[in-house]
């Protein structure tokens, strides 16, 4: 059994997200599908500290670009420079067999919100 | 092992013509701070050729190597089982058994990296006896026998080898609580261990009402600091307490020990958070769990010990709905339920959102510039846990009973019957409904049932019960507290002694 961030990365791999550890981040590539973004390839990243329990439970922040702004957001600055990390809690984890998959459909969810 | 490992066992063990039969099956290691377990996880019947039943029953090497191979490429161990048609209760080791185990003992570990087990199936009551074969050379090796057995259903079964924990003596203060169940079953009921994580108003009344039953080793966990907004909540916590930062630890470890009814009672304090490995290893030496603990991180890590482990989890909680206007009550609520495999687990029953453990870990619910920058609208996004919610001494007390009485079902099985499944009493109508949950097909913490040691634990470090231990920390106070604390502990330690005089007083006559 392979390691939680491990076990991230080939699950965003397998999804052809694109997936790379860039210092305390894993940064991957998200194609938005709905608002303001459709069609655009949006780089985003989790915390490889809030990968330590996955696939059981899910990170909760997640680092964007600074121009990916949203009408209403609790964010906090983020390691990467120009990038800020935002609160969203995913609701009914654990339903998807691929959890990757879930997190992906969860990160366009918030995309999609992107004004 | 779980109930249904148990009858596939059972099944192939118990024979029609009454002669013994063996097998074997594969194990995980789990590993508490002074307790190890094996946990059965797959059985491997032996295939055309590989065993001979004749009154006794052997296996050959080719089985052996077979499912050792096999076990090793799983990252298991091997077991060996075998039945004693005739048996009851604990079984001693004849001469062939103690060879055949010992002579695959060597081999199976240095296949597997992990030391065979052997066990035994007494046929008259389902009895099972366990060892470890840990080290020695060749056929110079000797058994660790376990202390006992653990069958997990929706009822506890759990034989016990009554030369390492024998039979307690049975003070005249418990004659009432063993005419509800009799000797034999008070025999049993008080040698499993139990640990209480979190010791507030629900799991300090069950603390000392498990104390009072006559349990011998009875486990306490909580890290927080008695405060002023506890006192309408905690029974038997005074003012001093939270003026002289008393811990919730120290108060229900002093109620437990005066409740206690053992002859001996083992009353272990662990000033920890369950998130903690320090506190995960600890409960991993525990029979069985009672939650009383509300954030998602903790609850998660119960949670998962559950079905990784296959240690019981009795949760449950409270729920106050108060009109938002301050009017009023809207209702209440209270659950319970009993965590193993083969019950729904506490996110698949939705009473644990898996998605908040993230937030939790990280110390953002105790986070003031998280809880500022959260949005105050009804579609806002982030968790909205409250670190002290709405509860009442007065409902409260509902809440350990249900707990309670799950405990009883899981242990006791009045009328034959287990735990009945996740309950909810509504307040408001005053009905309890039986809750139809059922496990979600990707849960991924059942996936985990019996990964034992090689699966993930979720423990970390805690900051809040870092800072909780900081700030009870003598150095922390003022001289005049430091000085009210001594006399306290004084006149503390002169109550215990007291007390404890007049249990040896009453239990001599």
């Amino acid at each position: 059994m392979s390691d939680p961030v491990t076990q991230f990365i080939a699950g965003l791999d397998s999804l052809a997200a694109a997936p790379g550890r860039r210092g305390a981040l894993i940064v991957y590539q998200v194609d938005v599908l709905a608002g303001r973004h459709a069609g655009q390839a949006i780089e985003t990243a989790v915390e490889t500290g809030e990968l330590v329990n996955w696939p059981v439970a899910p990170p909760h922040w997640i680092h964007l670009p600074a121009t990916v702004i949203f009408a209403r957001t609790n964010c906090q600055p983020s390691p990467v420079a120009g990038w800020l990390r935002h609160s969203r809690q995913i609701a009914g984890w654990g339903t998807d067999p691929n959890p990757a998959q879930a997190w992906l459909a969860h990160v366009r969810g918030v995309l999609a919100l992107a004004q | 092992m779980t109930a249904e490992t148990d009858d596939a066992l059972r099944a192939h063990l118990l024979r029609p013509d009454g002669q013994e039969d063996i097998c074997l099956a594969a194990y995980r290691p789990s590993t508490g701070a002074t307790r190890r377990t094996a946990l059965l996880r797959r059985v491997h019947l032996p295939e055309s050729g590989e065993r001979q039943v004749h009154g006794n029953a052997t296996i050959t090497g080719d089985y052996v190597l077979r499912v050792a191979a096999a076990a090793a490429s799983d990252g298991d161990g091997v077991v060996l089982l075998h039945s004693h048609p005739g048996g009851r209760g604990w079984q001693p080791m004849s001469g062939p058994d103690q060879d055949t185990e010992s002579s695959y003992s060597n081999l199976v570990r240095e296949i597997t990296g992990l030391p065979l087990v052997g066990m035994t199936l007494a046929g008259r009551d389902g009895a099972w006896s366990a060892r470890h074969w840990d080290h020695g050379v060749a056929r110079d090796v000797t058994p660790a026998h376990c202390e006992n057995v653990r069958v997990l259903g929706t009822e506890l079964r759990v034989t016990w080898n009554g030369q390492l924990v024998p039979v307690p003596d049975r003070p005249p203060t418990t004659v009432r609580s063993v005419a509800s169940w009799g000797p034999i079953r008070h025999a049993d009921l008080v040698r499993r261990s139990v640990l209480v994580v979190g010791l507030g108003s629900v799991g300090l009344d069950i603390a000392l009402r498990l104390a009072a039953t006559g349990l011998t080793r009875i486990g306490l966990m909580d890290f927080d600091t008695i405060k002023p907004h506890n006192l309408d909540r905690l029974i038997g916590a005074t003012a001093t307490d939270s003026w002289l930062r008393h811990s919730k630890l120290n108060l229900a470890h002093r109620l437990a020990t005066e409740n206690a009814t053992a002859a001996v009672p083992v009353i272990d304090s662990f000033d920890l958070s369950i998130c903690e490995p320090d506190g995960l290893a600890a409960a991993l030496d525990f029979d069985q769990i009672i939650c009383c603990v509300d954030r998602p991180w903790p609850r998660a890590v119960l949670n998962l010990l559950a079905y990784r482990d296959y240690i019981p989890v009795i949760d449950g909680g409270i729920a106050i709905d108060a009109f938002t206007d301050g009017s009023g009550m809207r209702n209440a609520t209270w659950r319970s339920h009993v965590l193993h495999p083969g019950r729904p687990c506490m996110s698949c029953n939705g009473q644990l959102d898996l998605g908040a453990v993230a937030a939790d870990q990280s110390g953002a619910l105790d986070d003031p510039a998280y809880i500022a920058g959260k949005p105050h609208l009804p579609d806002a996004t982030g968790p909205d846990d409250t670190p002290e919610s709405a509860n009442v001494t007065v409902l409260s007390a509902s809440a350990a009973a249900s707990l309670l009485a799950q405990y009883v079902s899981l242990n006791v099985a009045p009328g034959g019957l287990g735990e009945p499944g996740p309950l909810q009493y509504l307040l408001s109508t005053h009905t309890l409904d039986h809750i139809s949950a059922t496990s979600r097909p990707a849960c991924p913490v059942e996936a985990l049932t019996g990964q034992g040691d090689q699966a993930i634990r979720m423990t970390g470090a805690h900051p809040q019960a870092q800072h909780e231990r900081q700030y009870r920390a003598s150095r922390s106070l003022g001289f005049g507290t430091r000085r009210a604390r001594d006399l306290d502990t004084a006149l503390s330690w002169t109550r215990a002694r007291l007390v404890a005089f007049a249990k040896r007083r009453l239990n001599s006559r």
